[in-house]
């Protein structure tokens, strides 16, 4: 039973002490770069072992209210959907919202939902939250593909090499701003136990105050309508639909969108490394 | 040669709340930012603990519930961290607080060896290379493809087990893992664990079962009410350990 180990045969040596210096853990994440592959693959296994549709439950949640909001609004309410068909212009947004909620809410709940490891086994920590976001794009892999023929039904996108770039840097900043935001919120959830009833609540607000059902130019110009586009969410948003629909996007709010992204990354790390010392026994 | 562990000074608090839970919602929290922090009792699980062990040695942690044995392995472990003290590890240490703890039920026995073994901290090379060792000495061969929850007890507990000794430690911690299992287990992993002393590991060990230890440790170490109060060859701690219980009611901290 004599098994050479051929990866690490360097003496590791640690010091525990009361606290650390702050910092970031990039390193520790670095060096569990598998093991978050592996929590991602878990998670995705775990979601779908027993679902009978499956992985089609993915696409058909977006799907669901892209059909009952095409069936609102194309017809009751006259809204303009920046030269994007309403099906495009609806699931565009909705499948990076179901992505980006998604992502969230189980970054957020993660670590109560892996308390028993926790407690037992070290590990760095913001592999949960991370992973929980890897599993939401797995999710979302289906719900674009499905866009993409969607768009290619209405002879959309305008422009491939723009959709290409636009798309790429919009999911970038929409898995940016999920695990930001979630890694912020797991954070205070633990802390406080009342996160459980605000985070569907503040998720709920979020999706009413972002262009994702209606354009935000149906609201008007007054000052305040300004201040939806520090959603973290609205900068994906739109620019994925610029991506569709050829329009070029309008950096300033993608500017003002990832300000608050950039914000809740720094500020979710801060929190959760000053978290991560004492979370077994908070948990 | 350094020693395998070092520990100085290392205590460990935990904060009571009266009503037997800690603020975790924001109306306490809320509160107490108005009121001074008196409904807060602190708990010392470790208080001030000196220790070092070297490399190789077998050594055997006593004490009753309470006493602080887990604690100290959890800090050992990095799950969690002292109040104050330190506490220098050398070594590779893998530490088995409790048997398949990252085990999922839903999941089969080929994805749980996968999965366990990196949240343990194997790469994936490492995985491949030693997974039919580990499937072979776990013996569940004919049960890769069976959701763990249909596995028997004894089983889980054995391919726990094999996992954590195919990980190559050097440092090796092992909490209570002769309370499961039954006896043919129990004797495999008292096997398993003298090989792994042969082979020049430390070994921390907590039980209740004295005679195991008797068996396996050269050093005992007894905790009471948070502080080591006998650090000797194993059957003098033994010993002291079993006066201890038998004193319960009147024994004075030394």
């Amino acid at each position: 039973m004599e098994i050479k180990n051929a990866v690490d045969d360097v003496v590791v040596e640690y010091e525990i002490r009361p606290k650390d210096r702050i910092s970031f853990g990039f390193r520790d994440l670095w060096g569990a770069r598998e093991l978050l592959y592996f929590y991602t693959w878990r998670g995705v296994r775990v979601r779908y072992k027993h679902a009978v549709l499956g992985v089609a439950w993915a696409v058909l949640q977006p799907l669901f209210f892209v059909g009952l909001f095409t069936l609102i609004f194309s017809r009751g309410i006259k809204i303009s959907p920046n030269g994007l068909p309403y099906p495009v212009f609806a699931f565009a947004g909705l499948s990076l919202w179901h992505y980006f909620n998604t992502g969230v809410v189980h970054a957020a709940t993660g670590l109560y939902a892996n308390a028993h490891i926790i407690r037992k086994i070290y590990f760095p920590r913001l592999v949960i939250p991370i992973s929980a976001v890897g599993i939401a794009a797995f999710d979302f892999i289906s719900a674009f593909a499905l866009l993409i023929g969607l768009a290619v039904f209405y002879g959309l996108p305008a422009d491939w090499g723009h959709f290409i770039v636009i798309a790429l840097l919009s999911i970038v900043l929409c898995s940016l701003a999920s695990a930001g935001l979630g890694t912020l919120l797991a954070s205070f959830h633990v802390r406080f136990k009342d996160f459980q009833y605000l985070i569907p609540f503040l998720m709920q607000t979020m999706l009413f105050a972002s262009p994702i059902i209606y354009p935000t130019s149906t609201l008007g110009d007054a000052d305040w309508v300004k201040f939806l586009d520090f959603n973290p969410i609205t900068g994906p948003v739109i620019m994925m639909r610029s991506a569709f629909s050829g329009i070029p996007v309008d950096w300033l709010i993608v500017g003002r969108s990832s300000l608050t992204t950039a914000f809740t990354c720094v500020v979710g790390l801060y929190f959760f490394r000053k978290l991560e010392s004492h979370l077994a026994d908070l948990i | 040669m350094k020693a395998a562990i070092e520990i100085k000074a290392l205590s460990k608090a935990y904060r009571l709340a009266h009503q037997g839970v800690t603020a975790t919602n924001l109306r306490e929290h809320l509160f107490r930012l108005f009121s001074n922090r008196q409904s807060e009792e602190v708990f010392w699980a470790l208080k001030e603990i000196n220790l070092t062990i070297n490399s190789g040695e077998v050594v055997g942690i006593l004490g009753k519930n309470g006493a602080g044995k887990s604690t100290l392995l959890k800090i050992l472990g990095r799950i969690t961290r002292p109040t104050t003290g330190s506490a220098t590890v050398r070594g590779k240490l893998v530490g088995m607080l409790e048997v398949g703890a990252g085990f999922h039920p839903e999941l089969s026995g080929r994805e749980n060896i996968w999965l366990n073994a990196a949240i343990l901290g194997m790469k994936r090379q490492e995985i491949r290379a030693k997974f039919d060792s580990i499937i072979r000495s776990a013996g569940v061969e004919k049960f890769l493809d069976t959701p763990l929850k249909q596995f028997s007890d004894g089983m889980q507990l054995r391919l726990a087990f094999a996992i954590s000794t195919h990980l190559n430690p050097d440092i090796l911690l092992l909490d209570e893992v002769l309370a499961v299992g039954d006896i043919d287990f129990q004797r495999n992993c008292m096997a398993t664990v003298e090989q792994a002393a042969k082979q020049g590991k430390t070994i921390i060990f907590v039980s209740h079962n004295l005679e195991a230890m008797q068996a396996i440790c050269q050093r005992g170490i007894v905790l009471h009410d948070s502080k080591i109060v006998q650090d000797g060859p194993i059957n003098q701690a033994v010993n002291f350990y079993q006066q201890l219980c038998s004193n319960a009611g009147t024994y004075v901290a030394l």
